[in-house]
Order: C-alpha cells, then structure tokens, then sequence
C-alpha cells in the first residue's frame, strides 16, 4: 500500500503539468489497469503485487508463467501474447513492462530481468515460431535470458538461445542473433554492438528507474535498491 | 493417457476444427487439420486453398489474407505461418508443403503502384515458395521471386530475386550467404 501510495506520488510530480483533462484520463485509465490486472492475468502461475493491465493481453499458460512486482502490459493498438508450452517457463521480474503486439512464448525457458522495458510489437520467442505453432517438445528450443534493466526497443526480435546482458539497449527493428553484452548499446539485423556504457553503480545497483519513481544521482551498491523507490 | 484426458483432448480438437471452418469460411478449399489461432482477417475475392495440417496463427498481431478477382494462392500442407503475416495475392502465389513464415512477414505479389505512373496499380508476377522453405521472422518477399525448395530465409530479409534451393540467403535484398 505505500509501494502504491509513493508511486502514485512520484506520478503525481512528474504529470502535473498536464491539463486537468489529460491528467484525469490517466488517472481513470491507471485505476482501471489496475482493477483489471487480476482478471486478465488470472491464468498465470503467479502474479506479483501491484500489476496493471491497459486492455487485455492473451495468456496460454500451459507451464510456468511467473511475473514479479509492478508488472505493467499495454495493449493500446495489438493483444500481447504470453504463452508456455507443457514443459515452458517465463519468469518475469519486477517492474518489467511490455507494450503491445508483444509476443513472448517458452517452450523451455525465458526469463527477462528487473526493471527491464519491452517495445510495442517484439518477439521473444525460444522456438523459431512462437508457441501455438512451435511443434511440442520441439528440440530446437533454445532459452532466452534477458538481464536486468534491459531496454528492447520497439519491433526488436530476440532469437532462440540468445542472452542479453544487463542494462544492454537494443535500437528499434534489430534482430538480436548472438549475446549482447552488459551495458551495451546494439543495433541492427543482425544487431552489433555501438558501443558500451559503463553500468552504472555496483554489482547489484539498478541502472534504470521503475515507471512512475525516478533514480538518485550517485547510486551505490548499498543504497541502490533504496534510490530506486525514493521519489 | 487417462479416458477422461482424452475426452477433453477430443472435445477440444473438435471445437477447434469447428472455430477453424468458422474463421474460414471465405476460403474455397480448407482441409482436414487446418487450425487457426486467434482470428486472421481473410478478404477473398478469389481463390484461397489451405491445404492438410496448416496452422494460421494471429496472436497476437492479426494475419491477413487476401486475394484479388481471379487471383489465386495455395497454401500446401503442414504450413505454418506466424502471427502478423500479410499475404496479398494479385496474381498467383504457391506456398509449398512444410513451409515455416516467421512473424510479421509479408508476400506481395504486386507492388500496388508503378514507378512512373503512382496512380495506376502495378503489374503483378506470381510467387512460388518451394517445399520445406523456412523464412524467418520479418521476411518480405517481393514479386516474381522463386524461392527454391528447402532454401532458409534470414531474419528482416528482403527476399526480391529468385533464391535458388536449399540456400541459406538474407540481407536486403536477400543474398545467398555461406553459412
């Protein structure tokens, strides 16, 4: 409840500007994101606090479907799909969101991080389709790993057994076909790496701010988890 | 398997054969084992053949099939074609059995537009995709193109010239590349 009240704080300071008109919409249109969530997520195994829903994403969830906290899914324009097959695993973290027209599917296994941000129409798929048509107990199915504070961009294509490193950002339309590693910027179809920024923190401090919070300047390790929910 | 497991099985492929022949109804032939997921968007105005054991998934971005008056395209059997493919066929197209075509791919089999002349709808050549083609995901394929039998397609190609068989091509425009 006071995870809900500081973002909704932290909300409040950075969308004041808005108009009265547009300030209200997104108040109704959180509220009801939230209300729904439950709902439209009651197919997966498990469902952290706080998620919210804008519109309603298709899950098939015939395995392991896990989502940490502040979980968030857009689907203003196109459904999201999240589907596992019988011996499928996602494992989602905190605060991740995913725009719409998203497609994530396992037939083994694909984790994707903290804090990490997903662009409108990606595919993450460990089989080369996507599940309903991924042949069951396919052998091809390689796992895909996202790490933490990753940032996909949108229509990026993450291919089977690839992993992302943690805080990578991958440009809009690329095709990530090898390991990216932490901290870079990647590109392309297929994606090359730009360059790398260095991470910022220690081992365990966020890069990226959670949606409606925003990241103390000078981070350390020890304080990091503690930046992040200050507003 | 337990007898209440494989009634529920049987139910299930039952209803979903029913919902498949209700989602295509506009095409002319659809055969035994097609299966569709979520609803594809089919504009028919010509011939559309879907052959054994296809699949058509449309989650969760919509498919779109469409033909043109006395047009046709045949889709072969135990093709699947990922959600987000667009298929518009002016002419002819002819999918090969086994084909796989990634998400968010496109076969066009006309250009809509001429270069010179922007108003007039371009001149449409046919496609042919061979047997157990794979194009992966975001693949275009451009008109008259002949993709040769078990050829593989990379991912966000530009397939605009024939690609001769059992290759492996990509790249825009799609090339033959040893891999």
């Amino acid at each position: 409840m006071f995870a809900l009240a500081r973002k909704a704080v932290a909300a409040y300071r950075r969308d004041r500007q808005l108009p009265v008109a547009a300030l209200a919409v997104k108040i109704y249109n959180n509220a009801t994101a939230y209300a729904l969530a439950r709902v439209h997520l009651r197919a997966l195994t498990h469902v952290g606090p706080r998620p919210r829903c804008f519109g309603r994403p298709h899950v098939d969830n015939a395995g392991r479907l896990v989502v940490g906290s502040d979980f968030a899914v857009g689907c203003a324009f196109g459904t999201v799909h999240l589907a596992t097959g019988h011996r499928g695993a996602i494992e989602i973290g905190d605060a991740v969101t995913v725009n719409y027209g998203t497609s994530i599917s396992a037939s083994t296994r694909v984790r994707i991080g903290n804090r990490v941000k997903i662009g409108p129409y990606c595919v993450l798929s460990d089989t080369d389709l996507p599940l309903p048509l991924a042949a069951e107990g396919a052998d091809g199915a390689r796992p895909i790993e996202i790490g933490d504070d990753v940032w996909l961009a949108g229509r990026v294509t993450v291919l089977p057994g690839v992993r992302v490193g943690r805080g990578a950002v991958v440009a809009a339309g690329s095709v990530v076909t090898s390991d990216i590693p932490d901290g870079a910027i990647a590109s392309g179809a297929p994606a090359k790496v730009l360059r790398v920024v260095r991470v910022r923190g220690g081992e365990h401090a966020p890069v990226a701010p959670m949606s409606g919070t925003r990241l103390v300047p000078n981070a350390t390790a020890e304080t990091g988890d503690a930046a992040v929910e200050a507003s | 398997m337990l007898p209440w497991k494989r009634a529920e099985q049987l139910l299930r492929g039952g209803l979903a054969t029913l919902r498949t022949r209700a989602v295509l109804h506009a095409c002319d032939v659809v055969k035994d084992g097609a299966f569709v997921a979520g609803v594809p968007f089919v504009d028919n105005r010509g011939r559309i053949e879907i052959g054994e054991g296809s699949s058509i998934s449309s989650l969760p971005v919509r498919s779109h099939l469409a033909t043109r008056p006395g047009a046709s395209l045949v889709i072969g059997d135990r093709v699947r074609i990922a959600h987000g493919a667009a298929i518009y066929v002016a002419s002819e197209v002819v999918v090969g059995d086994d084909v796989a075509v990634g998400p968010m791919s496109m076969i066009l089999d006309v250009d809509f537009h001429e270069i010179g002349d922007r108003s007039a709808s371009g001149t449409p050549r046919p496609i042919r995709i061979g047997r157990g083609v794979r194009l992966a995901v975001g693949c275009v394929v451009l008109r008259g193109v002949v993709i040769g039998d078990g050829a593989r397609i990379g991912p966000h190609s530009v397939v605009a010239r024939s690609i001769p068989p059992g290759v492996y091509a990509e790249g825009v425009p799609a090339r033959p590349v040893n891999a």
